[in-house]
């Protein structure tokens, strides 16, 4: 039962080993919610109680890890002084807590402290698709948002998909190329909406852009829309080959000790998140009831920060 | 004609099954463990969704006629049936749960002497079990259930499920999370689970559930917040009628 020894700690430390993540344009909305989409209970159900509970249990683990240099390295500032930790840009933390994400998922690999290295992974995979998910908002929300819980009549509704627009220009190359991958933006809301509905445990919905590399230019694929489920990334690098390394590992007898395969190391494409949208019931359920998770989808589409988005497009493409 | 119209008239639409104390735990709330609204958004609300989406998934096809257990049973193999598996399963889960909650101190029940060999038989004591319930519980990934079972070889054991998993069948138990990490361990679970599957042996029932906990946010979001399910488990056991799990242990003695 190596499962069950893995018990993650609730205590507060004292002392703590991570920076807050903090998310600039929503820090001053805990009292009072996103207009449009969240009532200060449900924020603080999707974002502060949850982005506090996984720090405060990734504080206590990185104590315990046996790799707890490396894991660390990730939030040091090389450019400032060592040991000062700088976290306040949104795109420079969410880099910060990808590098966590590899870290631990290269020392969860026959680490003498494996389920430390597991949880610790389990809690940045969230800490990062949460982080992203709530810096694609716009913290002003949307003043013709209608937020309600709907009856179980809502079930048997359709919603029309019609008039989609986005606050981007019209020669904006994001909005050109979600044309040109999807046809058009309603095909594209539809697809994200249609996609997070089915997620019926905790998950997130993406827009990836998918990149093929060389000579250290990127060239887009394509963009496409996946879900997340529970700890998993958007991207399936970190596990890539995974299932099958393991199997050959078994067969081998478990002789070779040494076993650490470079399947991390497939350079040939790259996937760029641009958005995310949480679709786990307890992102909707305190304000859109057991019945609302569609009119709660609705209120995100119109409340996406489409700049934000815009600017995670890759500068090397 | 007229035949057939009778026996379409007669077709399945899944309702919510109304508890012995409903109408008091609207008005109420169930004594520590559920306000008025927790109640009524975790049972009345939920299972109307459920089974509301269930008799849609349903209609018209082999399932219409069946119970939420048998829906399950004829649903568990196949991929291309696992959005009506969830609803028919949570369905069963969520009322397995609801079933056997009381007012706190409401029914002194304890566990019956035959129920409380096994259990010191398989984990010590009540208090061993209820620490390993709540160490299952905590390493349980995003939403899912905690079961008690008393398994084949009459022994009892704690199984998680991921999401809408069922304790009855070893093969949609669904308590390997292959969304993260995976470990040696979770392969040679996955092959073991993929052999059998490949097999085609007809499953027999591994395990029966004696004690159900539920573990999906609908159950406590309400009352207990984002991340309080360790504290709603505490208060379970304090809710939790005996009389009835009991009643769902296999005994021999009334055969």
């Amino acid at each position: 039962m190596l499962r069950a020894s893995c018990k993650v700690f609730t205590r507060r430390q004292s002392t703590s080993l991570l920076p807050q993540f903090k998310i600039k344009d929503l820090e001053f909305l805990r009292d009072k919610g996103i207009t449009g989409l969240y009532s200060s209970k449900g924020l603080n159900n999707v974002w502060y109680d949850k982005a506090d509970y996984c720090r405060e249990n990734l504080n206590q683990l990185l104590q315990q890890s046996v790799n707890k240099n490396a894991l660390l390295s990730c939030f040091l500032n090389k450019s400032l002084d060592k040991g000062s930790i700088h976290l306040s840009d949104t795109s420079d933390s969410i880099d910060r807590l990808n590098q966590l994400i590899s870290t631990a998922a290269q020392s969860c690999e026959g680490s003498e402290s494996f389920t430390v290295d597991h949880e610790i992974y389990n809690l940045s995979t969230q800490l990062y698709n949460h982080h992203f998910a709530m810096s694609s908002l716009n913290s002003g929300g949307n003043e013709s948002n209608r937020v309600y819980k709907p009856d179980a009549s809502e079930l048997l509704k359709t919603h029309p998909n019609t008039d989609v627009s986005i606050s981007l220009s019209h020669d904006a190359q994001l909005l050109k190329q979600i044309k040109s991958s999807f046809g058009s933006l309603e095909q594209l809301k539809t697809l994200l909406i249609n996609s997070s509905l089915a997620i019926k445990g905790n998950g997130f919905t993406w827009l990836i852009a998918l990149f093929s590399k060389s000579d250290s230019k990127l060239f887009l694929d394509d963009l496409y829309v996946v879900n997340s489920y529970n700890n998993g990334t958007p991207s399936d690098r970190l596990k890539n080959g995974q299932l099958d390394d393991f199997r050959a590992f078994i067969k081998e007898g478990n002789s070779n000790s040494e076993f650490v395969k470079d399947y991390h190391q497939n350079d040939s494409f790259d996937f760029v998140p641009l958005l995310a949208i949480n679709a786990s019931p307890y992102a909707y359920l305190s304000d859109y009831g057991v019945f609302g998770k569609r009119v709660y989808l609705e209120n995100v589409w119109n409340c996406i920060n489409w700049p934000t988005v815009a600017s995670r497009w890759p500068k090397e493409a | 004609m007229f035949l057939k119209s009778v026996q379409r008239s007669t077709r399945g639409i899944h309702t919510v099954p109304k508890l012995a104390n409903q109408d008091a735990w609207l008005k109420n709330g169930i004594k520590g463990l559920y306000s008025a609204q927790g109640f009524k958004e975790s049972w009345v609300d939920y299972q109307q969704y459920l089974v509301d989406n269930l008799t849609m998934r349903t209609v018209g096809t082999l399932n219409e006629t069946r119970t939420p257990f048998e829906i399950i049973k004829a649903t568990y193999k196949n991929a291309s049936d696992t959005t009506t598996f969830h609803y028919a399963s949570q369905c069963f889960n969520n009322h397995l749960f609801f079933e056997q909650v009381a007012d706190s101190g409401a029914s002194d029940s304890a566990p019956s002497p035959n129920l409380e060999y096994i259990i010191n038989k398989s984990f010590g004591s009540l208090e061993d079990l209820k620490a390993d319930f709540e160490a299952e519980l905590t390493t349980l990934n995003g939403q899912g259930w905690v079961f008690l079972v008393e398994n084949n070889q009459k022994e009892l054991e704690i199984v998680s499920c991921i999401n809408e998993g069922t304790p009855y069948f070893h093969s949609r138990n669904q308590n390997l999370d292959l969304s993260s990490q995976i470990t040696i361990d979770d392969v040679t679970q996955l092959d073991i689970l993929s052999q059998f599957v490949k097999n085609g042996n007809r499953e027999p029932f591994n395990n029966v559930p004696l004690i159900c906990f539920n573990s999906w946010h609908y159950a406590y979001l309400h009352d207990y917040g984002v991340n309080g399910k360790v504290e709603f488990l505490q208060k379970f056991w304090d809710c939790l009628n005996w009389n009835v799990i009991n009643q769902r242990l296999f005994n021999q003695a009334s055969l």
